[in-house]
């Protein structure tokens, strides 16, 4: 009986061990668990692009009238 | 193109507050929280000063360099932007930050202040531009709409300047050689001049 049970808490803590570890993956956490010191890993922003860019050349040109 | 920079003229601020309001209700800012405000020196007596005071989104960003989970990153155009998604609410950067620019909506101790917040030069942040999460995490993104930040397009007096780096610049520079005297823009050394 003792065996048994022996046996059954071996197996659930091997179960627990496994399930642990594989909460760990980063792409089912949905957040960044990896670090590189220095390096930024979050998400990466959009560019803007030359048009974007030229209007807000012109825009900060049009400050000198006032 | 030069980098995005803001300038504040203290000799056109009037201390209208117009800036903070603006911003606070452009990006629905919460209560508590100021990414911009209006700091006076000499209030009420000779030589009062008032100046418009957020992230001035450093070249090399103190705030950059002391992030232990390294959230901050530079856009091409210069804009310090950060990401809320790995932020842990530490406050290093704010007493790393010169100008007093992180904020966070709890007052509490490390990491239970909740997620930074900060001036971002009306650039959103690591989110699809101009989608609801980046307006909800981060503000409006002006920039992408080809619109400069809405203080200074919105600022009265034109004190309050942003935008291309060297036509701030030049703009600042007629302004001095018309007044014929002064060449000091508030912060402009502490945020931009190169560090050795």
């Amino acid at each position: 009986m003792i065996a048994i049970t022996r046996k059954f808490l071996v197996l659930f803590a091997l179960t627990a061990v496994v399930a642990g570890l594989s909460a760990c993956a980063e792409d089912e956490q949905n957040r960044v668990l990896s670090y590189q010191k220095g390096t930024y890993l979050g998400k990466t922003d959009q560019q803007l692009s030359e048009d974007q860019l030229r209007t807000l050349i012109n825009r900060s040109n049009a400050q000198r009238v006032y | 193109m030069a980098r995005m920079k803001f300038l504040c003229d203290a000799e056109r601020c009037i201390e209208c507050n117009a800036c903070v309001t603006a911003c606070k209700n452009e990006h629905e800012v919460p209560w508590g929280v100021n990414r911009r405000r209006v700091v006076t020196i000499q209030d009420g007596k000779p030589g009062e000063r008032s100046i418009s005071v957020a992230c001035m989104h450093c070249s090399d960003a103190p705030c950059t360099a002391v992030c232990p989970v390294d959230c901050f990153y530079q856009t091409e155009q210069g804009v310090v932007l950060h990401s809320k998604d790995l932020c842990i609410g530490c406050g290093y950067c704010f007493y790393a930050c010169p100008f007093g620019a992180p904020q966070y909506p709890q007052a509490g101790n490390y990491g239970s202040r909740g997620k930074m917040d900060k001036c971002t030069f009306c650039a959103g942040g690591p989110e699809e531009d101009m989608s609801s999460l980046e307006f909800q995490k981060y503000g409006r993104n002006r920039l992408a709409e080809g619109k400069l930040p809405i203080c200074a397009e919105m600022c009265a007096t034109k004190a309050l300047l942003a935008g291309d780096g060297d036509q701030v610049a030049n703009i600042f520079r007629e302004r001095i050689v018309a007044r014929g005297f002064g060449s000091g823009a508030w912060g402009w050394g502490t945020a931009y001049s190169i560090k050795s």
